[in-house]
C-alpha cells in the first residue's frame, strides 16, 4: 500500500558542495532544499527539543548585492536556490583566483562575487537553470503575497537593508525589520517564529546580523544566509556566552559561503518501499 | 527501531557509515536479518529489488584436533569493521603474503583469529556463543543476533550449490545456517518462491573449489537481487553481471565476493521520530 509522505532529511558535510550536493539528491524534482523561511516555519511548528532548534542550518536562501539598470542598488534575496543554487557554482567560486582584482571569487568579506550577467537576470526572476521566479518588490512582499511559492525573489533596496537593525535586538523591535520579514518569508510568518524563539527561554532579545553597513556596494555580490543554534538554545541574547562554531547568534551573519554546512532536504517518501520499518530480527 | 541502507562505492566506507548509524544500540544486519526483513515485506519493497552485503562471514579454519570446519558468524565476526578490510585490502596479493587474499578472493585470516572466532572471541573484545551446527538444527531458544555457527567442512562442500529447488534448499544445511534456523529457512524459501511462483532458486558456496584448506580464510555470502526479481531460476546470460538475482551466496569470483568492490548494507537503530526534522512541516499548509 502507498504511503507517501514528505520527509525531511538533515544533510551535514564538511564541504559545502558536497553537502548541497547530497540535498539536492535527496530533494530531486519533487522535493526541496529548505530555504530559511522553510527552516524558520519547521522551528515555529516544532518542540524545543527537536534537531530543527538545537543546532546550525544552511539555508537555501541567498542575499545578492547587485545594481539595477537605474543605477539603484538594491538587495536581491532568492529563497529555494538562486545563483548559488547548484554545487558547481560554490566549486567555480572556490578555485577561482582570489586576487581581489579578479572578477569572480571571494570578496574580501567572503561574498561570492556574481557576473552582471547574473545579477542582471536575478533581478528578472532568472536564474542560472533556466527556471525563472516571481521576484516581489518589498513594499508589495510586506503587504502579503496570496499563494507565496517556496521558491521566489524579494529586492529590498539596499539603504533599507543597510539600515537595518543588526546585532541582538528585542523581539518588538525584530518584528518590524525589513530584511527580518523578507528572510523569514513575510510579516505574519516573521512574527510566528518571533513569537516561539522569544518563548524558548522568555528572552528579550535575538540575533539578526548582516553586513550591508560595511560593504562597498559596487562590487556585485551573492552571500548564503545561515539559521545558527546550539543544543538547549544557550547565549541567544549575546554572543559573549557561546562565541564560535555553534554560537546562537540568530539569524544571518556576516558571511557564510564557504566551510561546512548543514542543509535539510525535504521530498516526498514511500514508506512502503523502504526498508526503514521493515523488522530486522525476529 | 528503524533501518536504513548505507551503499558506497568502497565497502569500508559504507561499513562505517552503517556502524555508525547503528551505535551502540542498533546492528548492522545480518543474512538472517535480511532474510526475515525479506520475509516479511512486500514485494516491491526495496528489501527484495536490490543486492545487499549481509553482515555475516564465512570463515574455513582447522580446528586443534585437525578438523576442517566452517564458522559461519552472524552480526560481525573477524570482519566486522571496516579497518579488518582495509588491512587485507592494502596487503600484500602475492599468493605467499599470509593477510591478503586468496587466490579465490576470500581474505585470509592469522591463525590466531582462526582460533578466537572458534572459540566465540572477536577481534573487538566480544564474546559470542558458539553452536554446532546440530544444535543449532535442533534450534536454539532465544538466538541471539549476535551468535556463530560450526558446521564440519566435508558437511559444508557437499551442501547444493547452484540453483536448486525450493524444497531440497529447506533441508540444506548452509542454507539452514545463512538463514538463521530451519524454520527462518522455510519461511524465507516460501516467500521467495512465491514471488513469481518459482521452482529453483540459487545458493552457491565456494568450497568445492577451495583447494587449501590448511590456509584460515573468510568470506561474506552476498544477498543478490534485482528490480523485479528477474531471472532467478538461472544464469542464461540474459541478467548476468552486476545485479543478478542468482539468490545468495556467491562462489569464488571476483564479481560475486563481498569482500571488495561496491558494498550496500543495512543499519537498524533505535530513532526518536519526534525529534527529527523528518516530520516537520517546512512549508504552510
Amino acid at each position: 500500500m502507498s504511503n507517501v509522505k514528505m520527509e525531511a532529511a538533515i544533510v551535514f558535510e564538511s564541504y559545502l558542495p558536497d553537502a548541497l550536493r547530497r540535498a539536492l539528491e535527496y530533494a530531486r524534482d519533487n522535493g526541496f532544499v529548505a530555504s530559511l523561511p522553510a527552516l524558520l516555519h519547521a522551528r515555529a511548528n516544532a518542540p524545543y527539543d527537536n534537531i530543527i532548534w538545537n543546532t546550525w542550518f544552511t539555508s537555501n536562501t541567498e542575499e545578492s548585492v547587485v545594481t539595477t539598470k537605474q543605477g539603484n542598488h538594491v538587495v536581491v534575496v532568492i529563497h529555494g536556490g538562486g545563483i548559488y543554487g547548484k554545487p558547481e557554482r560554490f566549486e567555480r567560486l572556490y578555485r577561482a583566483n582570489q586576487t581581489r582584482s579578479n572578477s569572480e571569487g571571494f570578496t574580501g568579506q567572503y561574498a561570492g562575487k556574481i557576473s552582471a550577467q547574473e545579477a542582471c537576470n536575478v533581478l528578472q526572476g532568472k536564474l542560472p537553470d533556466g527556471t525563472e521566479i516571481p521576484v516581489y518588490p518589498f513594499g508589495e512582499f510586506k503587504r502579503g503575497i496570496a499563494d507565496l511559492p517556496w521558491r521566489y525573489g524579494v529586492i529590498l533596496d539596499f539603504e533599507m537593508a543597510r539600515r537595518s537593525e543588526k546585532g541582538y535586538q528585542p523581539f518588538d523591535v525584530l518584528r518590524e525589520e525589513p530584511n527580518l520579514i523578507v528572510r523569514a518569508g513575510g510579516v505574519e510568518p516573521l512574527a510566528a517564529y518571533l513569537d516561539k524563539a522569544q518563548a524558548r527561554h522568555n528572552t528579550d532579545l535575538m540575533g539578526n546580523f548582516h553586513p550591508f553597513h560595511q560593504i562597498n556596494p559596487d562590487q556585485l555580490q551573492t552571500r548564503v544566509v545561515f539559521l545558527a543554534g546550539n543544543k538547549g538554545g544557550v547565549g541567544s541574547e549575546s554572543g559573549n556566552l557561546e562565541f564560535g562554531y555553534d554560537a546562537e547568534y540568530g539569524i544571518g551573519g556576516y558571511a557564510s559561503i564557504h566551510g561546512m554546512a548543514r542543509y535539510v532536504a525535504v521530498a516526498p517518501r514511500d514508506v512502503s518501499t523502504g526498508v526503514r520499518d521493515l523488522p530486522f530480527a525476529a | 527501531m528503524e533501518a536504513v541502507i548505507f551503499y558506497e562505492s568502497y565497502l569500508p566506507d559504507a561499513l562505517q557509515r552503517a556502524r555508525e548509524y547503528a551505535g551502540d544500540n542498533g546492528f548492522v544486519a545480518s543474512l538472517p536479518a535480511l532474510l526475515h526483513a525479506r520475509a516479511n515485506a512486500p514485494y516491491d519493497n526495496i528489501i527484495w529489488n536490490t543486492w545487499f552485503n549481509p553482515n555475516s562471514e564465512e570463515s574455513v579454519l582447522t580446528t586443534p584436533q585437525g578438523n576442517h570446519v566452517v564458522v559461519t558468524v552472524h552480526g560481525g565476526g573477524i570482519f566486522a569493521s571496516p579497518d579488518r578490510f582495509e588491512r587485507l585490502f592494502r596487503a600484500d596479493t602475492n599468493r605467499s603474503c599470509k593477510v591478503g587474499f586468496t587466490g579465490l578472493f576470500a581474505g585470509k585470516i592469522t591463525e590466531r583469529e582462526a582460533r578466537d572466532v572458534l572459540n566465540g572471541k572477536l577481534p573487538d573484545g566480544t564474546e559470542i556463543p558458539v553452536y554446532s551446527y546440530a544444535e543449532f538444527k535442533r534450534g536454539v531458544a532465544n538466538l541471539p543476533r549476535h551468535c556463530a555457527i560450526v558446521m564440519e567442512f566435508e558437511m559444508a562442500k557437499k551442501c547444493r550449490c547452484g540453483y536448486e529447488a525450493f524444497d531440497d534448499l529447506k533441508d540444506d544445511p548452509l542454507m539452514i545456517v545463512r538463514a538463521g534456523g530451519v524454520e527462518a529457512a522455510a519461511t524465507y524459501l516460501d516467500k521467495a518462491r512465491g514471488r513469481h511462483n518459482t521452482e529453483t532458486m540459487g545458493s552457491w558456496h565456494p568450497f568445492n573449489s577451495i583447494n587449501d584448506l590448511d590456509q584460515p580464510q573468510t568470506r561474506i555470502p552476498t544477498l543478490a537481487g534485482n528490480l523485479g526479481g528477474v531471472g532467478t531460476e538461472d544464469d542464461d546470460g540474459h541478467l548476468y553481471g552486476y545485479d543478478a538475482e542468482y539468490g545468495m551466496g556467491g562462489d569464488s569470483s571476483i564479481h560475486n565476493t563481498s569482500m571488495i568492490n561496491v558494498a550496500r548494507y543495512v543499519a537498524v537503530a533505535p530513532r526518536d521520530a519526534s525529534t527529527s526534522v523528518r516530520y516537520l512541516p517546512f512549508q504552510a499548509e
